[in-house]
């Protein structure tokens, strides 16, 4: 998932379960899979450093601390902004030849009822930051936003990632399972996996070679330029 | 004494045209305590395996002669209310202490002075603090984040407890500690409030209640072969069991 435009996120992580950029921070520091480290050992980290604490006086008027360096993180990530793909070019600047026919052809289907993306993946962000049980899985081994409201009926849902840049962010899904966005429509045409708590949305889609190439050729062209 | 003081606060009263009137307790208008109200008090925690003071990577046996040793143990005591001997609680309002089995001594700060009959308190962090965010409070706080860490950096809040070690695990131990001990114990449902009748005083600087954790008590009918890990959810159940048997585990020594 990308963090840019993370600043319209009304929650953090697949499962939601951080309420904020700032309180966010702690998760990759200490998490024993990511850098396994401390907050406070990177504070004392960055009031050793020659320049930081400088830095962060001139900006908080006060040096590094917990408070100091989870505002400073969160505020950089809110300044991480994407909106300049084709997509947007012929959608807002209304410069109709920006995207080609097979691009045209796939935004059709990313919008119609019939592939019906658009449910989740709409607005802005093409996410409307919904948790969603998509199947990928008949048991998941990651229970998702059920781990945060230990609801049964929450299991195997994670947040419907936004699709901006999303030709740069593979592999796909919430545990980069999916190698290719190839592969990536080529399972929601199945329809997923049995699941109880999988998306009414997510049903055979039926769709030919064409429409489906022509379906990541739309979403190849929300990377920006 | 008491006269200038008055003079003083006529005069300020005076000066600034206030409507507030002079207190006649000097030691009020002051902030300093008067040793004839107001006493100190503190919670000395010791941990134990059955009688044995917990020394860490000291090797000890559960009840069912299964060796393990412990390596790091700490936890979160909160909402403090102490019972007066005539029955009026006096909450210890946002006082936390993190406990860790290095450090004993643990300073509530100024209690009025009197009989007690009773306390009590939560083993965990209540669920409107639980969620906040722990940098907004100063390093000294044992809310904020800690050098080991107590919070899980995401919304199930902090660690209420943690208990790490090592366990013999084989079905006929060997002395060999081949497995891990890892609790990571909390989340909102699983915070415990103990009650203790315990008849105390406060008066003057030095008033300490003594309370003594039994980790063999907190491993009642748990199997230290097979359920010496859990991180709270998954492994909900276990997470569970632990945190009640925090109630059997805490006692108040004389």
């Amino acid at each position: 998932m990308t963090i840019l435009n993370t600043a319209y996120q009304p929650n953090m992580f697949w499962d939601g379960g951080s309420p904020t950029l700032e309180t966010q921070v702690s998760a990759p520091i200490e998490a024993h899979e990511e850098m396994d480290f401390n907050v406070m050992k990177v504070v004392e980290r960055l009031n050793n450093h020659p320049l930081y604490p400088s830095l962060f006086r001139k900006a908080y008027n006060s040096g590094p601390s917990a408070f100091t360096l989870t505002r400073a993180i969160a505020n950089f990530e809110r300044t991480l902004f994407t909106g300049k793909s084709k997509y947007d070019a012929f959608q807002y600047e209304k410069k109709s030849d920006a995207l080609s026919a097979s691009e045209k052809r796939g935004m059709d289907i990313f919008f119609g009822e019939r592939a019906e993306c658009f449910h989740c993946h709409g607005g802005f962000n093409f996410t409307d930051f919904s948790f969603k049980n998509n199947g990928l899985y008949e048991v998941y081994a990651d229970s998702g936003r059920a781990r945060i409201t230990t609801l049964h009926d929450d299991v195997g849902e994670f947040k419907v990632p936004s699709l901006r840049n999303v030709a740069l962010t593979a592999p796909y899904m919430h545990d980069g399972s999916v190698a290719t966005l190839e592969d990536v429509v080529e399972h929601y045409n199945s329809g997923g996996k049995p699941n109880f708590n999988k998306s009414f949305l997510i049903r055979p889609l039926n769709l030919t070679q064409q429409e489906k190439e022509d379906l990541v050729n739309f979403m190849k062209a929300l990377s920006d330029q | 004494m008491k006269s200038i003081k008055s003079v003083l606060c006529l005069a300020v009263v005076g000066f600034i045209f206030s409507f507030s009137s002079c207190k006649k307790d000097d030691s009020d208008a002051n902030n300093i305590p008067n040793t004839d109200t107001i006493g100190e008090l503190s919670f000395n925690f010791r941990q134990f395996v059955g009688n044995d003071r917990i020394v860490y990577s000291q090797v000890y046996n559960d009840t069912s002669g299964r060796p393990f040793k412990i390596t790091n143990l700490r936890y979160y005591i909160s909402n403090i209310v102490l019972i007066k001997a005539n029955g009026l609680e006096l909450p210890l309002s946002g006082k936390v202490l993190l406990v860790d089995n290095e450090k004993e001594q643990y300073t509530l700060g100024e209690i009025p002075v009197g009989d007690y009959s009773g306390l009590r308190f939560m083993v965990g962090i209540d669920s409107a603090t639980n969620h906040l965010d722990p940098a907004l409070y100063d390093a000294s706080n044992p809310l904020s984040y800690q050098p080991v860490s107590m919070h899980w950096g995401w919304n199930f809040g902090y660690i209420f407890m943690k208990v790490e070690g090592n366990v013999d695990t084989d079905s006929v131990p060997t002395g060999n500690l081949n497995g891990i001990i890892s609790y990571d114990i909390g989340s909102d449902p699983l915070v415990r409030v103990i009650n203790f009748n315990h008849i105390f005083s406060v008066h003057g600087n030095i008033n300490t209640v003594n309370f003594k954790f039994n980790i063999l008590k907190m491993f009642s009918g748990i199997d230290l072969a097979t359920e010496s890990i859990t991180h709270t959810n998954p492994g909900r159940d276990l997470a569970d069991r632990i945190a009640s048997n925090w109630l059997l585990a805490f006692t108040i020594e004389p």
